[in-house]
């Protein structure tokens, strides 16, 4: 059986301590190590934060939506957005590229998503938004 | 835990401990107290995230703006004791390249 839920925000950073914590605590019931939980922390926190500062720019009367899926010990995450989209997904996925250099942003977020889930896939088209799929599987290890 | 910072200076090292969460929520509060506390001194600096309970790339941009703002100063940054989920997230960054990782820190 898959358990799943989905959660609809403004998009604004100040939610994404709140969006990162639900996802970890729908996480529970598969009984992950510490290290798991701020690794799941993470990417939510990372996937989240693109979102809202790349796909919307900041604007606060947008919404991001989160859905999550649990399927055995697999844990899928969709980050969905409506906004500008990636123009060139390639140059994204890039360690230390950033769009927005002004503001002191490493350049790092899908990379670190990327290092810690074990299957990311990203699908962008301009000014439609950007769907962002998290797969990670619990292993209590 | 409430977010916040301690620091205290000890044999010409200005100490810098992290509370609770760094992310892009509360970076900007972060850079505004330490651009204040770093600027009290020109010792050499340690950042300390053992009492730091998540930290993500945001709080990677502020540790490397730091650093760059330090090393024009001609002043050493290290940091020390992140969870393993943040030591790989610093690693990724590359910033164990530029900057010295402490395992422990005598407080």
């Amino acid at each position: 059986m898959t358990n799943e839920m989905s959660l609809s925000f403004s998009a604004t950073l100040e939610n994404e301590p709140f969006v990162r914590t639900c996802i970890a605590s729908f996480v529970v019931c598969l009984n992950p190590t510490v290290d798991e939980i701020v690794e799941i922390k993470t990417i939510v926190g990372e996937a989240v934060s693109n979102a809202i500062i790349h796909g919307y720019n900041g604007d606060k009367g947008c919404l991001v939506k989160v859905k999550a899926y649990i399927e055995d010990d697999l844990l899928t995450i969709y980050v969905i957005d409506k906004g500008q989209g990636i123009q060139d997904i390639e140059k994204a996925r890039q360690p230390m590229f950033t769009s927005k250099k002004e503001l002191e942003h490493a350049g790092m977020g899908l990379s670190i998503i990327e290092a810690l889930c074990d299957e990311m896939t990203i699908e962008s088209s301009l000014e439609l938004g950007t769907q962002l799929i998290m797969k990670k599987r619990i292993v209590h290890e | 835990m409430e977010n916040k910072m301690e620091y205290e200076i000890k044999e010409d090292t200005l100490f810098v401990y992290f509370y609770g969460e760094i992310d892009g929520s509360n970076v900007a509060f972060y850079r505004n107290k330490l651009n204040v506390i770093l600027a009290m001194n020109e010792d050499d600096v340690i950042f300390d995230f053992k009492y730091t309970t998540f930290i993500d790339s945001a709080g990677v941009g502020l540790v490397l703006g730091r650093y760059q703002q330090l090393s024009k100063e001609g002043r050493k940054l290290s940091v020390s004791r992140l969870s393993n989920t943040a030591y790989k997230v610093f690693e990724l960054s590359g910033l164990f390249e530029i900057m010295e990782y402490l395992k422990e820190v005598q407080r």
